[in-house]
């Protein structure tokens, strides 16, 4: 299968520091690829100037969550005929080197390609501990619930996905840190899930949006999320071309 | 008989819908009725007579406790009522900023212009 249009969607919450940078390194590896930032309605003002590459921006009104602009970014890839959807995020975190790589193990009859952190166990804070306890229960969770064996990193916003994987997940409206959400909606929905191992770059910049209340709201949101996939289901959907 | 503090309360109760639905604070069709029952039931539940039949006709001993769960199931009703329309609400709002965002980037051209 060869993929000619890809879509790298990058959500953002007052974190533009880095993106001069990565639209910089994404427009010299990918530089055929169409490059979506979407502003989850950031208190701080956006300046294009700053940023030389080329790229597509909608800012949503208010703060919504990155669900909200995951679903805005398949909207688009499914509209304009995109055959591979990437996320990944603006704080430069994700190594844009590997992108291509996403894009090859997707080509391995995939439709969704994770991108698990290798070096996101190594802190030895408390905080990580139970980082990693949450992680490895939405990990054992999901996979009871959908019955096959998933990505051992569900957090990892790094991916790549086909239409697919794209018309499946783009059915649900997803939550603030969907995330383990798009997991249990890709493996439910029987998609051929692969993981490969990315060493995570570190923050220049901010924090993670991640606090403990917001890490408790998305415990909450995840089993509610359980309880409604549970109720309503997922519906198989099939490949299908867009011509443009 | 009518209990006359209940009355006067019933009284100032719809009297203060009444103003909120005049300020335009609350969709009317939404509560309105639910909100209306409730103040039938408070009204009516005055009368002893009343609060017999009632008891007798759900099958409960104690008179009062039908009424309170009467209520019970008037306020479950408007919270479900409430619920759904802030549900629908949301969902609207998501719906609108989904076909701004698809319009405007399928109209807009490549940053930079």
């Amino acid at each position: 299968m060869s993929f000619d249009k890809i879509l790298i969607f990058i959500p953002t919450y007052n974190d533009f520091k880095d993106l001069p940078e990565i639209v910089r390194k994404i427009n010299q590896i990918l530089p055929k690829s169409t490059l979506l930032i979407i502003d989850d309605g950031s208190e701080q003002r956006f300046r294009s100037s700053k940023i030389s590459g080329v790229y597509k921006y909608f800012r949503v009104p208010n703060n919504i969550g990155i669900g909200f602009c995951f679903n805005i970014a398949c909207d688009y890839a499914l509209d304009h005929g995109f055959d591979i959807l990437v996320r990944m995020d603006a704080d430069n975190q994700h190594p844009v080197d590997q992108i291509p790589c996403l894009i090859s193990t997707l080509a391995e009859n995939t439709d969704l390609v994770i991108g698990s952190r290798l070096n996101h166990q190594s802190n030895k804070s408390l905080s990580q501990f139970f980082k990693n306890v949450i992680k490895f229960y939405y990990s054992i969770v999901t996979s009871a619930i959908a019955k096959v064996s998933i990505s051992k990193d569900v957090n990892s916003g790094f991916m790549a996905l086909n239409r697919t994987a794209i018309l499946a997940i783009n059915q649900f409206e997803l939550d603030r840190y969907p995330e383990p959400q798009i997991n249990l909606i890709a493996s439910k929905s029987r998609l051929k899930i692969k993981e490969i191992w990315i060493n995570q770059l570190h923050r220049a910049y901010g924090a993670s949006t991640i606090n403990l209340i917001e890490a408790i709201k998305m415990f909450y949101h995840f089993h509610i999320f359980i309880l409604a996939i549970l109720l309503r289901g997922t519906h198989h959907v099939q490949y299908d071309s867009v011509d443009c | 008989m009518f209990n006359t503090t209940a009355l006067i309360a019933s009284f100032l109760f719809i009297i203060f819908l009444l103003v909120v639905i005049k300020k335009n604070l609350i969709k009317p069709s939404l509560i309105f009725p639910v909100l209306l029952f409730m103040i039938i039931l408070g009204v009516v539940s005055t009368n002893n007579r009343f609060i017999a039949l009632f008891a007798k006709l759900l099958g409960i001993k104690t008179g009062p406790l039908a009424i309170i769960l009467a209520l019970l199931l008037v306020i479950l009703i408007s919270c479900i009522i409430l619920g759904i329309e802030v549900t629908n609400m949301y969902q609207r709002q998501l719906a609108i900023i989904r076909y701004i965002a698809k319009k405007e980037l399928s109209e807009n051209a490549l940053h930079p212009k």
